[in-house]
């Protein structure tokens, strides 16, 4: 198994979790996360690695749908972090062509301690801030948004958005979501946002 | 005596190791997801004492890079004990470059102000806060509070608020003013004057808050509704300076200072952000935070 050696977990890690901090905290910006070389399994892509590499550790579990055990052997070289199943896990990374029931199963925390819920990783294959063709157009309102905020993002279903709307239903309780695409753009949806699609 | 030889440095990049270092980012980006709320963490022992600053300073070095310019203040100035000694601590142990002008900053660490000058969304404020949790005034357990914001069971606060009206005329508090964010969670804004309370609703830069004797952490993200706390008939207002002005260049639509002179008796007033001043002073190009409260003095001024 793989133990990645371009990774500087300390300046990396970083500057990619400033990244993150900015999408999360303007949610529909799309942020580009570098161009670190990699050698994730499968096609799993190298954006929700390194989302992973700057926030996984011994501390947290995980759960990897796709590639499930390559995905985790990976994971855990690379991170020391826990797999578990999906109800447990602190971090759940997904495809957008999966099924949403796997986003059900998600933990959306305690009304008393929300913030012990998952963020859910999303490999979709591309994220956009202007109109394209065959792409979903999500429509954010909320903290972190002045007005209204649309992005397009290519390959994610129906089930899966319909499930985190279902899932961030009973605010404060929710996931929050980080979308990463082919080429290390990344996009997030936190809880506090209200989102629509067409 | 035995010296280290196995590293460069006695301690670790921006001095938190990096397993403490990523589980307060794990915690700030749920802070960020749920505005307003309080995320327990852990509180890492730092060379300070908790309480003078730690929470702050966790939340700084967590975040901080070597690309970042970090600028220190503590009531406002540049140059007080608490700002110096922070900022060269974070610079130690960073090497990351430090600034008075609050337009460089990418990081602007405070004690108990907001910046007169508008921030931009480039721009990331931590707050040093003692006591995070608004409630305690009228509730002293910490289980208790909790449960109440999680119900959203505020009366007590709303009958407190009531009370001081009745009796005193006017809602006392002063630093600290609680707000409303997100129409969901009351929160403690830090002990900054009510002057600087509005500047946090629907800002361009994000604020961070940490709370290191109490081992909490929250965040208002940027385009965020907060409210100070207030009744129909009876509104939030921010201090008067109308009577006064800065003894250095005339300006009265800012936090002022007051200071007494020697005989003790008479006291001057000055503009209270250090940056903002001497910008004033120096005759520069300064964007001021604006708001409703700005807004209506300014207008009142014309």
């Amino acid at each position: 198994m793989i133990r990645e050696i371009n990774y500087n977990e300390v300046f990396d890690a970083q500057i990619h979790f400033r990244t993150i901090l900015d999408c999360m905290s303007r949610p529909g910006k799309v942020n580009h996360i570098g161009e670190i070389k990699i050698q994730t399994p499968g096609d799993w892509h190298p954006a929700s690695a390194l989302v992973a590499f700057a926030l996984l550790n011994r501390d947290v579990t995980f759960y990897a749908n796709n590639n499930n055990e390559t995905v985790a052997e990976y994971l855990t070289v690379n991170t020391s972090a826990v797999p578990a199943t999906v109800n447990k896990a602190d971090f759940v990374f997904i495809n957008g062509l999966d099924n949403g029931d796997i986003l059900l199963n998600t933990n959306i925390g305690v009304l008393e301690y929300p913030e012990k819920s998952a963020t859910v990783v999303i490999d979709v294959e591309n994220i956009y801030d202007v109109p394209k063709d065959q792409t979903h157009e999500i429509i954010l309102q909320g903290p972190g948004v002045e007005t209204e905020k649309r992005v397009y993002v290519r390959n994610i279903s129906d089930s899966i958005l319909q499930a985190l709307k279902e899932q961030n239903s009973e605010y404060p309780l929710g996931v929050d979501v980080i979308l990463t695409d082919r080429e290390g753009n990344i996009m997030c949806i936190p809880r506090s946002n209200n989102f629509s699609w067409n | 005596m035995i010296e280290n030889k196995k590293f460069n440095t006695s301690y670790n990049y921006a001095f938190i190791d990096e397993t403490t270092k990523k589980e307060i980012r794990r915690k700030l980006l749920k802070a960020v997801c749920i505005p307003g709320y309080q995320v327990p963490y852990s509180s890492p022992e730092m060379p300070i004492a908790r309480g003078w600053g730690t929470g702050g300073l966790h939340v700084t070095l967590a975040i901080i890079g070597q690309s970042d310019v970090l600028k220190m203040i503590d009531q406002g100035s540049d140059a007080s004990v608490n700002a110096c000694n922070l900022r060269d601590f974070v610079h130690m142990t960073t090497d990351c470059a430090t600034t008075f002008d609050t337009r460089e900053a990418t990081i602007i660490q405070t004690r108990h102000r907001i910046t007169e000058e508008k921030l931009s969304d480039k721009q990331i404020m931590v707050f040093q806060v003692p006591q995070p949790e608004p409630l305690r005034r009228v509730e002293r357990y910490e289980y208790k509070t909790r449960q109440m914001h999680a119900e959203s069971d505020y009366a007590k606060m709303w009958l407190t608020l009531y009370e001081a009206y009745v009796k005193w005329g006017d809602v006392m508090q002063g630093a600290g003013y609680p707000v409303m964010v997100n129409g969901r969670y009351i929160m403690s804004p830090s002990p900054i004057p009510r002057w600087d309370v509005p500047n946090l609703n629907n800002s361009e830069c994000l604020y961070l808050f940490g709370a290191g004797r109490e081992k909490r952490l929250y965040a208002v993200p940027p385009h965020t509704k907060v409210e100070p706390l207030e009744f129909e008939d009876v509104k939030f207002h921010v201090e008067d300076f109308s009577n006064v002005k800065c003894e250095s260049t005339g300006y009265n639509v800012a936090y002022m200072d007051e200071m007494y002179q020697d005989d003790g008796v008479t006291k001057k007033f000055y503009v209270n952000d250090s940056n903002f001043l001497d910008k004033l002073i120096e005759k520069e190009e300064v964007v001021q935070h604006s708001n409703k409260y700005i807004k209506k003095i300014k207008d009142a001024l014309q």
